[in-house]
């Protein structure tokens, strides 16, 4: 296991930690504090805890280790901060650091083109789910009795489409 | 309380995240689901997923996707799309427009619009002409009675026959000199037909 002098976890190591599972982290944290502010401070404190107790843990169990940590100090966060059981259920959408690489946004760029691909192919009754409530912002009880179907149905549509976005978009990759 | 099955696959891990992150979960299904990502790595990656499948839709843009005509969607209901009604009407509309401009050419012409009179009268001037009839009338009355007007000849002591000779078939008429203006003979006419409107027995008898 790769340390530093005085023991602890080498910087060099939780650097490639953060290039490894950063975003991933980034993504996991926002989705439970929906703020982009507050998901950037959690995500310091985790990684400040694995320079601190890194050389605790073990290599293979690092990256269920930063995302434990994580979701504790978001629960931690979330109860000392004001935002309260439900923060504002707004997703900052499409935060980027704005320090994002030039590689690293072609990789974004490339993943949007294939997002947009995908959209292509849904069946069109499972586009229109992804339609209304995405791009429409409507909930699935109005998309249900515009459409005049079952909720369930609503429900299930925008599901398939999930299933059938993520598997071709693990295809792309 | 919901329960999730104790064995969940990653699509439904997945299918939870997304309910959780899009806020699509009652209080107590959130608070399952948080406690299952305090206890299972794998909420956690679908978390992490859910959120990233969402920003790229976002990014990917609303015009990316088009609504779906209702024909296309299995349980459409059977109430007609307005969409193709409103295109047939923009249609027929501009058809009958762009026919009307084509015959155009070859229509008859309209008769040209009769222009406006300009010797409208208003009932101010119709009053008026009437009190210059009147008044005409008794100045025509007064002259045949022997009265003179001042300023216009008459068979006083200062004029003799060689004048009146003169005179010749000069008109008696004191004010045959003066010229009546057009709007008043307009005003005359314009009051004759408004009587006649008014009384049409009279009128009918006259």
């Amino acid at each position: 296991m790769p340390t530093a002098d005085n023991g602890k976890l080498d910087p060099a190591e939780v650097a490639r930690l953060y290039l490894e599972h950063g975003e991933a982290l980034r993504r996991f944290i926002m989705g439970v504090l929906q703020d982009a502010q507050l998901t950037q401070d959690v995500l310091q404190a985790t990684f400040t805890r694995m320079v601190e107790l890194g050389h605790t843990t073990r290599e293979e169990s690092r990256k269920s280790w930063l995302f434990r940590v994580a979701y504790n100090e978001a629960l931690a966060l979330r109860r000392r901060s004001a935002t309260g059981q439900r923060v504002v259920r707004k997703l900052a959408e499409g935060t980027t650091p704005a320090t994002v690489a030039a590689d690293e946004a072609l990789l974004r760029y490339e993943r949007v083109q294939a997002v947009k691909s995908a959209l292509d192919r849904l069946p069109p009754a499972q586009r229109e789910i992804v339609r209304l409530r995405i791009y429409e912002d409507k909930t699935f009880a109005e998309i249900s009795r515009d459409l005049g179907i079952p909720l369930g149905t609503a429900l299930g549509r925008m599901r398939s489409a999930l299933q059938k976005l993520k598997q071709l978009l693990d295809e792309e990759k | 309380m919901h329960k999730l099955p104790t064995s969940i696959s990653h699509d439904e891990w997945l299918w939870r995240a997304w309910q959780y992150i899009a806020d699509e979960l009652d209080d107590a299904q959130r608070e399952e689901f948080e406690r299952l990502l305090g206890e299972s790595q794998a909420a956690r990656e679908a978390v992490a997923e859910a959120v990233e499948l969402r920003q790229l839709l976002v990014a990917a843009g609303s015009e990316q996707v088009q609504p779906v005509s209702r024909s296309e969607l299995p349980d459409h209901r059977s109430r007609r799309p307005w969409a193709p009604r409103t295109l047939w009407l923009v249609t027929g509309a501009a058809a009958g427009l762009l026919v009307a401009t084509g015959l155009r050419p070859m229509l008859p012409r309209p008769p040209a619009p009769t222009p406006p009179r300009t010797l409208a009268a208003t009932p101010g001037q119709a009053r008026l002409a009437l009190a210059w009839s009147e008044t005409r009338a008794r100045l025509q009355s007064g002259s045949e009675a022997g009265q003179t007007l001042v300023g216009f000849p008459a068979g006083d002591a200062q004029t003799s026959p060689d004048d009146l000779a003169d005179l010749g078939s000069a008109p008696l008429d004191p004010l045959s000199g003066i010229s009546t203006p057009d709007w008043i003979r307009a005003a005359v006419r314009a009051e004759a037909e408004l009587r006649d409107m008014d009384d049409p027995e009279e009128s009918e008898d006259s």
